[in-house]
């Protein structure tokens, strides 16, 4: 381990270090304008992006998500297709009392008959109650 | 030669105060860069070899620095906590690189080992290029504390302020990469 070892046998490009604050700048400008768009101008970036998006596809195409998603689907329409007197028979079998899906079925109306009634308000009127709601949460 | 040009510079605390003065801000960044740019870039060059990856964290430090700099309380000097950002850019991405491709040390060391012999911006004489490779074999860890100590001829106390290492335990960790790489070499040679 001598002394005249200490050289170190690399080298850089012509100039290299009185471009780089140059190049880092450029960096540190697009990355105010955009943090994206510095991210992705990085080498690294820009060579394992497209990798792993290809990836993320390949994966996605041959998941099992997209089967079970399918299935959800098929279920939700059989669901639909059945009378509603063979669910109610399910729900009493299910231990609901007839009085609990009595009151199920009374608010499951159309949205004007269920929701509470507003009382009739203006448009100005209606304007400041939003204004003073986005203020309230601001606080 | 480093000295000289760090002599040329205004002094860190200067260079602070102005970095946090908005007007200033970009200027004193520039001066920083001028600065320390030669000493970040070759502590990384040692680490990962190749020019390309050297010359992306070197960029991705400063940015970080310009990012982080605000939040810095000079609880270290602003040259330890530069060389922190730095070792710890090079860590993750040999960590990184070995994961990405399932590598064990072995292999990226042999495709650092081919970078040294055929690579980009490499033209130094055999000698040093078989310390460089023998240098490889090394954890990575311990090829910083060796490259600090032995390549920058760094004091035991600073190296120990940026790693946060004792210092009692850099010294073991220095003799046994330097009793390390004598006979990765001797091996070479017979």
């Amino acid at each position: 381990m001598e002394e005249k070892n200490k050289k170190m046998p690399f080298t850089v490009p012509e100039g290299y270090f009185e471009k780089l604050p140059q190049r880092i700048n450029q960096q540190i400008v697009k990355k105010e304008k955009s943090p994206l768009q510095a991210f992705f101008s990085l080498r690294s970036v820009r060579l394992t992006v497209p990798l792993a998006l290809v990836l993320v596809l390949a994966l996605w195409l041959v998941s099992p998500w997209q089967s079970s998603l399918k299935e959800t689907q098929e279920i939700i329409l059989a669901l639909e297709e059945l009378p509603q007197e063979e669910v109610e028979a399910y729900l009493l079998a299910e231990g609901f009392t007839e009085q609990e899906l009595l009151e199920v079925f009374e608010t499951s109306g159309p949205a004007e008959e269920v929701l509470p009634k507003l009382p009739s308000l203006s448009a100005e009127e209606l304007e400041e109650m939003v204004d003073m709601h986005d203020i309230e949460i601001l606080f | 030669m480093t000295k000289n040009i760090l002599a040329e510079f205004p002094d860190d605390t200067f260079l602070l105060e102005s970095f946090l003065t908005e007007d200033k801000k970009h200027y004193a960044f520039n001066l920083i860069v001028r600065k320390y740019q030669e000493r970040i870039y070759w502590h990384i060059r040692k680490m990962v070899v190749d020019h390309n990856d050297a010359d992306d964290l070197t960029q991705e430090v400063f940015l970080k620095v310009w990012t982080k700099l605000a939040d810095f309380r000079g609880q270290s000097s602003l040259f330890t906590w530069l060389y922190r950002v730095a070792t710890n850019e090079c860590l993750n991405f040999l960590r990184k690189k070995r994961r990405k491709f399932m590598l064990p040390l072995h292999d990226v060391a042999k495709e650092l080992s081919e970078k040294i012999e055929h690579g980009a911006y490499v033209s130094g004489s055999t000698v040093e290029k078989e310390l460089q490779k023998a240098l490889l074999k090394l954890p990575d860890k311990q090829r910083v504390v060796f490259n600090m100590k032995y390549f920058e001829d760094m004091p035991y106390k600073e190296i120990s302020e940026i790693l946060q290492v004792s210092i009692g335990g850099l010294k073991a960790s220095y003799h046994l990469a330097v009793k390390k790489v004598c006979n990765y070499i001797a091996i070479e040679n017979i």
